[in-house]
């Protein structure tokens, strides 16, 4: 299996995507949608998947100190490479990880403070290859054995290691119908085309192909710079279609790009690099799944140095549904305890307890794909790097008769608060291996060790049938990110006219808010010892911000329409290049101030967690900043 | 074949002389849906999940199912028209998976799909079962031909509705023809009780 293929998968959301009718509910964030049965269900399970886990939990029991530093996958996929899981129950539970010819794989090790020497030549002597290091943000990316993994997760300088975080992102001859709908074309004729303004997109790729192309068909300026070595090639060029559009909206501003694909340490590298390269605007369309929900992390954290820097920052919200539409594929709220894990996945002497998903009186210990997915993340309310609380996640069949996938590493205080289960490998074929989704699959979490904290179970476009609201996270909903949710540039269905407001809903898909935070970037807690929802734990941020249009045409293949918050997030970011280009004085607070003060509201009167504060249209928001 | 004659014509007049309209001219909005009663052809374009678009890049898609009967109808948007604004952007508001709209220069001929095809939708129904599915094409000499079909078997698609908005402007950034250009000869809806002149203008608000 071709590593590049594993290391980051892209989803593009296409004409063709289509999603099951759900009957929409309009349940306030906290509040979850649950079965018309009120009759408690117990998350039953036959025998075997009983001893599954039991013998997973068995496992884990046993995990070394080096063990406890690596992710469940890993330190399973180890086990298995070294045949030391042959006989057990869920051998064929355990997902394999990919491995390059000579049976190395690529992992991300978080190291305390600065990448010391002797790591990097400890990974020399084992044949392994440092692929990329950051001082700054203490991380190494690297090429192991697999079977040297386990040696170098015992040095002292090592916090943790992990599979490479997986990220995709959120969508001349040819023009954006935003140029329209935003209003972009009257302000052009008013003077106002973004000129003396540098804007900075971050995406997959942007090839010097396609790039070339599209210079020679008018569809980008002659001037794009995109930073050495940092083109992403090969990919999808989304970085190239959403410069299209920032173009088409604000052809005077000049562009550049680097690539958010090389990791996340790499991505928020190329974030300071556009900012060091003049740009005041900023605009990428890229989630990690392994970005931190109520913490900011090293994305974000870039964000926040270059927002304090001058540069007003723009995200997609991201496509993973809403509570509005019924197509929410989150559930987030407190730890409720569903009872102790006894006889099914308890293990002689251990205590755990399940997390229940419905409520005391009706109690359901399980949550249900309606809509499958290849990843499935649970994270909790402790530090980044820091977790002490220790959770796990199983996913078992339709009817709990097998555990199918699970995750579930070990939280001892240095850990971050996450498990993830992806997809296997063969899915449909006698020669599956690992988790192979399906609708109906059971997502299970348990509290292994410790104390309750908020949950955050996202399935990455996936569905669920106990779904809530705060989709969006990570950098994408940023304290200082401009988050940008998406509305069909023809939702009105009266062809390319100027946007109206309550006319354009968001899309169905359109992540939803808001975002709840419980620690400062540093790991400072804000309620310091208050981690929940219930308690009004944190702070909860207005997102996502504004909606801005999609479905809209672009030159390059793929992309025409080109649907999702990555084609929204530009829109919004070329709209902000014509706001400086009239007030060049302005800072990031004022240049989201000048386009929220003329939003039209298009889900709810004011701000919502839908579509923010609505949809900013271009002489509007430049007329707000003149005056202002 | 059906013909339409033009239901309204929209000015866009500009208060302020550096504004220009931001309102799309709307050539015709019309609403329907195939009938039993309508022409038939064997065959039918093969839907490549490509829009056609203004560079006129989607390849012609070929045609399947040559032993298979489909209905056709066509709405005739004379050439006179769409003189001024030949770049035409096609909107099609339906959630039928089973009817599929082309566009064709002049004349059609049911037995040579290919002869005069300027391009089509590319798929069916719309995205995300809400989202109007759009194409466009650069307009020909001759009136620009709508035509939609059913695609599926046994008449599936017949009487499955569909509302198609057709826009025109005069370059490939949406822009209106000028203020000063005369209206075309005002034309006679036959058989619906619309008709009349359509103007929209907008005002800036710019502080100067």
């Amino acid at each position: 299996m071709n590593l590049r293929e594993i290391l980051v998968r892209q989803f593009r959301i296409t004409g063709a995507l289509a999603f099951l009718a759900v009957a929409a509910v309009t349940l306030q964030a906290q509040e979850r949608s649950l079965p018309d049965s009120q009759t408690p269900r117990e998350v039953t399970m036959s025998g075997e998947a009983r001893m599954q886990v039991r013998d997973i939990l068995a496992e884990k029991a046993q995990f070394t100190p080096a063990q406890k530093k690596m992710s469940s996958r890993l330190v399973f996929a180890a086990k298995a490479a070294r045949f030391e899981l042959a006989r057990t129950s869920f051998a064929g539970a355990v997902s394999p990880v990919a491995t390059d010819e000579r049976g190395h794989v690529v992992v991300e090790i978080a190291v305390k403070g600065a990448v010391p020497e002797s790591l990097v030549r400890q990974i020399e002597h084992l044949g392994g290859q440092v692929l990329f290091q950051s001082d700054r943000w203490g991380q190494v990316r690297a090429s192991l054995p697999l079977k040297a993994v386990e040696e170098v997760a015992a040095a002292d300088a090592v916090a943790s290691i992990k599979l490479p975080s997986r990220a995709r992102t959120n969508i001349g001859a040819v023009t954006s119908q935003g140029v329209v709908s935003h209003g972009a074309n009257t302000a052009k004729a008013s003077g106002y085309d973004g000129t003396g303004v540098k804007v900075g997109v971050l995406s997959d790729s942007a090839s010097a192909a396609r790039v070339a192309v599209l210079i020679a068909s008018g569809d980008l300026p002659p001037d794009v710079v995109v930073l050495p070595g940092q083109d992403g090639a090969p990919g999808t060029d989304e970085g190239a279609a959403m410069m299209e559009i920032v173009h088409d909206l604000a052809p005077g501003a000049k562009l550049y790009f680097a690539t958010a694909y090389n990791g996340v340490a790499s991505f928020a590298n190329n974030i300071l690099a556009l900012q060091a390269a003049g740009c005041s605007v900023i605009v990428d369309d890229v989630t990690y799944f392994d970005e931190g929900v109520f913490q900011d992390g090293p994305i974000a954290q870039a964000v926040n140095e270059v927002t304090g820097l001058g540069v007003t920052y723009f995200s997609s919200a991201a496509n993973s549904g809403n509570l509005t539409d019924g197509t929410s594929g989150t559930w987030e709220g407190d730890f409720l305890n569903g009872g102790v894990v006894t006889g099914p996945i308890g293990v002689g002497g251990e205590t755990g307890f399940f997390h229940n998903f419905g409520t005391t009186a009706s109690p359901q210990n399980y949550d249900s794909l309606t809509v499958a997915t290849s990843f499935i993340s649970l994270k909790w309310s402790d530090r980044l790097g820091g977790s002490s609380n220790d959770y796990d996640l199983f996913i078992l069949n339709s009817t709990g008769t097998t555990v199918k996938g699970f995750s579930a590493g070990a939280q001892t205080g240095a850990q971050d608060p996450f498990e993830f289960v992806e997809q296997g490998t063969n899915c449909g074929t006698v020669a599956a291996s690992g988790y192979c989704p399906a609708a109906g699959d059971r997502i299970v979490v348990v509290l292994f060790n410790g104390e309750s904290r908020a949950l955050h179970i996202d399935t990455e476009r996936g569905q669920l049938s106990v779904q809530t609201a705060g989709a969006t996270f990570g950098h994408n909903a940023g304290l200082n990110t401009v988050s940008t949710a998406a509305t069909y540039w023809n939702s009105a269905k009266t062809g390319t006219k100027l946007f109206t407001g309550f006319a354009n809903r968001t899309e169905t898909f359109s992540s939803d808010g808001p975002r709840k935070i419980f620690y400062d970037p540093d790991g400072s807690a804000i309620t310091p010892g208050n981690f929940l929802f219930g308690t009004n734990g944190g702070t909860t941020l207005q997102k996502p911000d504004i909606t801005a249009a999609d479905g809209v045409s672009t030159h390059t293949p793929g992309f025409s329409p080109f649907f999702g918050t990555s084609a929204a997030a530009p829109h919004a970011a070329a709209l902000a290049a014509l706001v400086l280009q009239a007030r060049p004085d302005y800072t990031p607070a004022k240049v989201k101030a000048a386009l929220i003060g003329s939003a039209l509201d298009n889900m709810a009167v004011g701000a919502d967690r839908d579509g923010g504060f609505g949809i900013p249209i271009a002489l509007p928001s430049i007329n707000f900043a003149i005056s202002h | 074949m059906k013909s339409r004659m033009l239901l309204l014509f929209s000015i866009a007049l500009v208060a302020l002389a550096l504004a220009s309209p931001c309102s799309a001219l709307t050539i015709d909005v019309f609403s329907g849906a195939l009938s039993l009663t309508d022409p038939t052809q064997l065959g039918r374009l093969s839907r490549n999940g490509i829009p056609q678009d203004w560079t006129g890049t989607e390849p012609y898609p070929g045609e399947i199912n040559p032993g298979v009967t489909y209905h056709y109808e066509i709405f005739d948007i004379p050439a006179a028209e769409i003189a001024l604004t030949p770049y035409i952007q096609i909107s099609v508001d339906s959630v039928s998976t089973n009817t599929f709209f082309s566009v064709y220069d002049g004349s059609y001929d049911p037995t040579n799909e290919a002869a005069n095809w300027l391009g089509d939708a590319g798929s069916s129904g719309n995205y995300f079962g809400i989202d109007p599915i759009f194409f466009q094409v650069t307009a020909g000499s001759g009136d620009l031909l709508i035509l939609v079909n059913n695609t599926g078997a046994l008449n599936a698609g017949i009487g499955d509705p569909f509302t198609v908005t057709v826009e025109g402007f005069i370059d490939t950034e949406f822009d209106d023809p000028p203020a000063n250009v005369p209206e075309p000869a005002s034309l006679v809806l036959l058989g619906t009780a619309l008709g009349g002149v359509f103007a929209a203008y907008q005002k800036s608000k710019l502080v100067q």
